[in-house]
């Protein structure tokens, strides 16, 4: 599972926040201090049917490949207390136990920052582009918080700068989550037949080999003239034997090849899609009770109204229009 | 080893539902403590006389004759406090910091969680008992420290044996011995200008009265539907025969087709419970041990609105699904519930033809004249699953009964069972209050105050009032909230809801969508209370808590 997935990047960034104090307004404060702050101040999504038809005042709402950023602060990591050891073991070694055990910490603060967005493959070009857009509609925002962020001052100017900073801070992601699979995906199968084949007959050489091998050599106390024989066995042994390993090697970088490439991308599983499905999804609701007695009904008029009137929801609702009329990006309208 | 539970520590009412044993009348009596030693001394003098979880002896099977033996009550007693009650009676701090949080909340704070909120002013319709507390609730004088429930038997006119209102006294008259330290607050309506307020909480079971004139007691609620029919069953409640056969359908599925007792720690604390673990109770043990929390809530029924709208909408489900309009009602209004009116399950009986059949194959009769019938009726209501129905063809997954108790649904495959419903179980007591006869107006009193009894309000409690009530993602519905009680005011199609009823395809027939529900059940107040063993409250009023 890795950074590009299912028609998605998944984006993981670890900035590291300043360490000098810096002015915050009239007073004096640690960066990170003033970094929560302003992030505590970041509109999040709006929720709730009073904003369903409204926009949402998440700046990452601003762009339509957002489909879920996140942003923490890791301020350390934690201890989790002594590496317990066997009590024998530890007293035959003369552990003193209150003697504190080295622990682990980080020189800095950091700033987590998970993003998945649609991309059309794994590849900078894309994180590049995105990370382009971003700037582009929220340098504002972006500005406020990472100006605690060790190097940004001075490194960023614009798009392309920011965009170089936040490459410079990536992470590979290990462990995506993709859910907007309506079937399941088709996935290529891994050729398991030419592996089977292969490490069977390997392991027929390399059995009859050991056999044989075995056989001259108990056989040849008696019979010397078979023992000519056995440089045959025994090679055919040791063929078989490195055929074996050669496939069981084959197999395991063929699967792990096979498992680092990506899922292929879901159907209708990017943002302005998902948007439009959900907006169709509200009004057809709608649509559905409006006109159920219609649909009930056995005569000609019903019938007439009910195609009329799905007509008109066609029309007014474009569902082959992804731009318009939607769902707003950043509401969650229930 | 089974558990084996001290009857003669537990409260008598969180074993058993008063209701159904002979006690059709209730009144309600909160009160106010405003001097600790007040408070422990009532607590003391009360104690003698609350009812235990002990059994009393059968007037059909004469038991053997042993030393002491507990007589059946004309009034029970049980008494419960809130976490402010607790409080003022001086209860350590190191206990009270154990409390949980949704306890120390208490219930009004955790409205908008519970979807309490219907409308702006949702506050204003709460009885004035539970929003009298105007300022800190540590030390406001209106704040509501104890309950203490009164359940009584009845006369054959209707009315309460007399002992109700001589226990009533008794309370009073103690309060005044105390020089009213500890004080009766009266606010169980919400009284206009000039009106008196109620000074108890008046509950009654609807009466029906006989061709002979005398009343008895139905057991329906006000909407008209037969109650309290799925309680779970948990180990130790029943004897072990009882416990066996009550099990099916109550307790907890397997998933290789038997059912058992559900674990007892999920209703009293102290005992391991379906995690298998004794969960972590406020210290010390014997004070937690063998009591339990409690949410009490005051529902309103717009009885008015429910009748109006059944109506309305029957006609456009008899017109979808081609039914006769009386029997399009009967079926909307098992469709919601997931039980016809009578009680009989839809996954047993899915349709009016089936429901007949069912009622003639169980035919119920009076337990006093023929009691194998009466069980066979009383198991039939309760065994059954939803393997069979996963769509919800039968019992929509939607209605309130498969949405609060997911049976053998919501495991990991198809009929498996699943702890995610062993730990979301509740007991239900409460009796119905007010009149809801023909013609009755919604602005009236009438309703059921519930009261749910669970080891944990947080995990089991809030769990089903928050996520299957209102909310509709375990059972495939999206933002639907429950069509009965859930909250209607909210949401897109506010100030009404939608409740979508699934046809089986072979009926050809398309699925109803019944629109405009409005809000059936309105909250209208309530407070999460901590109900103590015998032990402990012992300990409260001898002020002998130690903690450490």
């Amino acid at each position: 599972m890795p950074t590009f997935d299912g028609g998605h990047y998944f984006l993981t960034v670890l900035i590291p926040i300043s360490t000098k104090h810096v002015q915050d307004g009239t007073t004096v404060t640690s960066p990170v201090h003033a970094l929560r702050k302003r992030l505590d101040m970041l509109p999040t999504t709006a929720d709730g049917p009073a904003s369903a038809g409204g926009t949402s005042p998440s700046p990452f709402a601003r762009n339509t490949r957002n489909h879920f950023a996140r942003v923490a602060i890791i301020d350390d990591v934690a201890y989790n207390g002594r590496t317990v050891r066997d009590t024998l073991v530890s007293a035959a070694l003369s552990t003193v136990l209150t003697d504190a055990q080295p622990q682990d910490h980080l020189h800095c603060p950091f700033l987590l920052v998970s993003v998945d967005f649609d991309a059309a493959s794994g590849s900078d070009v894309e994180r590049d582009s995105y990370l382009t857009e971003l700037w582009n509609t929220m340098e504002g925002d972006l500005r406020a918080i990472l100006t605690f962020c060790q190097g940004f001052d001075a490194q960023v100017k614009d798009a392309k700068s920011f965009a170089a900073y936040i490459a410079k801070c990536q992470l590979e992601t290990t462990m995506s989550f993709n859910d907007y699979y309506i079937d399941d995906p088709k996935l290529p199968v891994w050729p398991a037949t030419p592996f089977l084949w292969g490490g069977a007959l390997s392991a027929i050489a390399l059995l009859v080999g050991v056999a044989v091998t075995l056989f001259l050599l108990i056989a040849g106390w008696f019979t010397s003239s078979m023992q000519q024989w056995l440089p045959a066995a025994f090679g055919l042994s040791i063929v078989g034997l490195v055929a074996l390993l050669l496939v069981v090697a084959a197999a395991y970088l063929s699967v792990m090849a096979a498992g680092r490439k990506p899922f292929p991308a879901a159907s209708y599983a990017t943002l302005p899609t998902v948007l439009k499905a959900l907006h169709l999804q509200r009004v057809f609701t709608g649509f559905a009770i409006e006109h159920q007695m219609q649909a009930a009904g056995a005569d000609a008029a019903s019938a007439q109204q009910l195609y009329d009137g799905f007509k008109a929801f066609v029309a007014a609702n474009k569902p082959d229009d992804l731009q318009a009329p939607t769902q707003p990006p950043g509401v969650i309208g229930i | 080893m089974a558990v084996a539970l001290d009857l003669a520590d537990i409260q008598g009412n969180i074993l058993s539902a008063y209701g159904k044993l002979g006690f059709p009348k209730g009144r309600f009596i909160t009160l106010h403590v405003s001097d600790p030693d007040a408070g422990r001394k009532f607590v003391t003098e009360l104690l003698p006389g609350i009812t235990t979880a002990l059994r009393w002896p059968s007037h059909r099977k004469p038991a053997p004759p042993v030393p002491a033996e507990v007589r059946r009550p004309d009034v029970a007693v049980n008494i419960a406090f809130s976490f402010y009650g607790l409080c003022a009676l001086d209860v350590p701090t190191r206990t009270l910091g154990k409390m949980p949080d949704e306890f120390v909340d208490g219930m009004m704070k955790r409205a908008p969680m519970l979807g309490d909120n219907f409308f702006p002013d949702w506050k204003d319709k709460w009885d004035d008992v539970w929003t009298a507390a105007k300022t800190a609730r540590l030390t406001d004088r209106e704040t509501v420290h104890i309950l203490i429930t009164l359940n009584a038997q009845m006369n054959p006119d209707g009315n309460a044996v007399a002992a109700l209102q001589a226990k009533t006294d008794e309370i009073e008259a103690l309060c005044k011995s105390l020089d009213h330290k500890v004080r009766v607050l009266p606010g169980h309506t919400h009284a206009g200008p000039g009106e008196e307020p109620a000074r108890y909480q008046e509950l009654s079971a609807i009466m029906i009265r006989m061709p002979d004139g005398t009343l008895v007691p139905s057991p329906q609620e006000h909407f008209g539907y037969t109650d309290a029919i799925g309680d779970p069953v948990f180990e130790g409640q029943y004897p072990l025969k009882t416990e066996r056969a009550g099990a099916k359908g109550n307790g907890a599925f397997d998933g290789a087709g038997n059912w058992r007792p559900l674990a007892a720690g999920e209703f009293l604390l102290g005992y391991p419970d379906e995690a298998q673990e004794i969960a972590g109770a406020p210290m010390p043990l014997s004070f937690s041990r063998n009591g339990t929390f409690m949410a009490y809530r005051k529902l309103h029924q717009n009885v008015h609105a429910f009748r109006k709208f059944i109506d309305t909408t029957a006609a456009d489900l008899a017109k979808v699904w081609g039914l006769p309009v009386a029997d399009a009602g009967e079926v909307l209004i098992a469709k919601m519930a997931g039980r016809w009116s009578d009680g009989v399950p839809l996954a047993r009986a899915p349709t009016v033809a089936a429901w007949k059949q069912f009622n003639a194959q169980y035919p119920g009769l009076d337990p006093r004249k023929d009691r194998r019938a009466y069980d066979e009726r009383e198991h039939a209501l309760r065994d059954f699953r939803y393997k069979d129905d996963p769509q919800g063809l039968k019992c929509p997954l939607t209605s309130h009964m498969r949405r609060v108790n997911t049976r053998d649904m919501l495991g990991p495959t198809p009929d498996a069972g699943s702890v995610l419903n062993n730990r979301r179980r509740i007991l239900r007591r409460g009796l119905p209050y007010g009149d809801s006869s023909p013609g009755i107006t919604d602005d009236k009193e009438h309703g059921i105050v519930m009261m749910v009894v669970c080891a944990s309000l947080f995990r089991q409690y809030e769990f089903v009032q928050q996520q299957w009530i209102n909310y509709g993602l375990d059972s495939s519905a999206g933002n639907d909230t429950d069509p009965l009680v859930g909250n209607h005011a909210k949401g897109v199609r506010a100030p009404n809801a939608k409740f979508v009823i699934a046809s089986d395809p072979k009926t050809g027939r398309p699925p109803f969508i019944a629109r405009d529900l409005p809000q059936f059940v309105e909250t209208r107040g309530g407070e999460y209370f901590f109900v103590p063993s015998m032990t402990a409250l012992r300990m409260i009023g001898m002020g002998t808590i130690d903690p450490t």
